[in-house]
């Protein structure tokens, strides 16, 4: 935006005013934006802020000047409405910027929504993935142990009576019975490993995983 | 800064700026010395300038500067007395807030 469109602008923002008002102004910020130095116009005008702001803050001047012309009389009626004018602006200025805060807020978030939607949804996911990893661990192997240990037991006393009529084959069944036995025994053990070490390891991990959400919650509140 | 500068505060600081220049002193050089001791944004002075000028606190003359015409504010008697009134007033409010502070020092 070049000098000349900014004070056009800043012009035509002004038209409720005087024209006498209209004109100090200009020239007021025309004056102020050569003083500042011609190269240092862009800069100048992102301090100045929007014409339209700049119209703002002239007419807001100029609305507080009437009131304090009126109460000229009375030093100590001067005094008082300068207190209230004061407060007006300490507490204006905190409300608008803690209002600004939270629309830039929901704005980022808005803005944002792909970014963090996909990364919980990726959280969500990895660790899903890890527990379900772990209950098929535990259910393959228990149940392995489970039908080994069944399926070895049945082949041991089944092998007897074959031993009468098929000697090779009774003891080869009594001897695969006893390793399939010692296999089912070995996966169920190793099952109630899993079950003991894996299972509070996990609830552990999701516990202080619940915890770090929520203490970071808290710093984002705070 | 975590203190917010009052209206009645600003006019005192600008009157006091100008007042330091006896020739009197132009709009971008008041914003500056301004912005010296307070958190200020550039377009909040025409306002509170305007204002004292139509208080009668500051009169304005013009003078050609480098081939283009310069508005120069100077202090007059009414603004003289009013910023008199607003240094005695602050040094009665900043001893009070000073001695709550450092606490223990009261006076009648």
């Amino acid at each position: 935006m070049s000098k000349n469109e900014f004070l056009d602008r800043l012009f035509g923002l002004l038209s409720d005013l005087s024209q006498e008002e209209r004109d100090e102004a200009l020239a007021y910020y025309r004056e102020y934006i050569e003083d500042a130095g011609l190269e240092n116009e862009e800069a100048i005008m992102e301090e100045l802020g929007t014409p339209e702001e700049v119209a703002t803050e002239i007419k807001s001047g100029i609305l507080n000047k009437g009131n304090s012309s009126e109460q000229e009389s009375s030093q100590q009626e001067k005094q008082h409405t300068f207190t209230e004018d004061q407060f007006q602006k300490t507490s204006e200025p905190q409300k608008n910027s803690n209002t600004a805060l939270i629309v830039l807020a929901v704005i980022a978030a808005v803005l944002l929504s792909p970014v963090w939607i996909g990364l919980l949804g990726s959280i969500f996911g990895v660790v899903f993935g890890c527990l379900a990893t772990i209950a098929g661990l535990i259910l393959g192997f228990g149940i392995g142990g489970l039908v080994c240990l069944f399926v070895g037991i049945i082949l041991f006393f089944a092998g007897f009576p074959t031993i009468f009529h098929n000697l090779l084959g009774g003891v080869a069944m009594i001897g695969g019975g006893l390793v399939v036995t010692a296999i089912g025994i070995l996966f169920l053990l190793f099952t109630g490993l899993l079950c003991i070490v894996v299972i509070p390891w996990v609830v552990k991990g999701i516990r202080s995983l619940i915890q770090k959400l929520s203490n970071r919650k808290k710093e984002v509140r705070i | 800064m975590v203190f917010n500068t009052g209206s009645t505060l600003l006019d005192a600081i600008v009157l006091a700026v100008v007042s330091k220049d006896t020739e009197g002193t132009y709009g971008y050089k008041i914003t500056q010395d301004v912005r010296d001791v307070i958190e200020l944004s550039e377009s909040t002075l025409y306002p509170v300038l305007r204002r004292l000028q139509k208080d009668e606190c500051l009169a304005t003359y013009d003078k050609e500067c480098a081939g283009r015409n310069r508005r120069y504010y100077h202090i007059t008697e009414k603004g003289s007395e009013q910023l008199q009134m607003y240094k005695r007033e602050w040094i009665t409010y900043s001893t009070k807030i000073t001695s709550l502070f450092e606490g223990g020092i009261t006076h009648e």
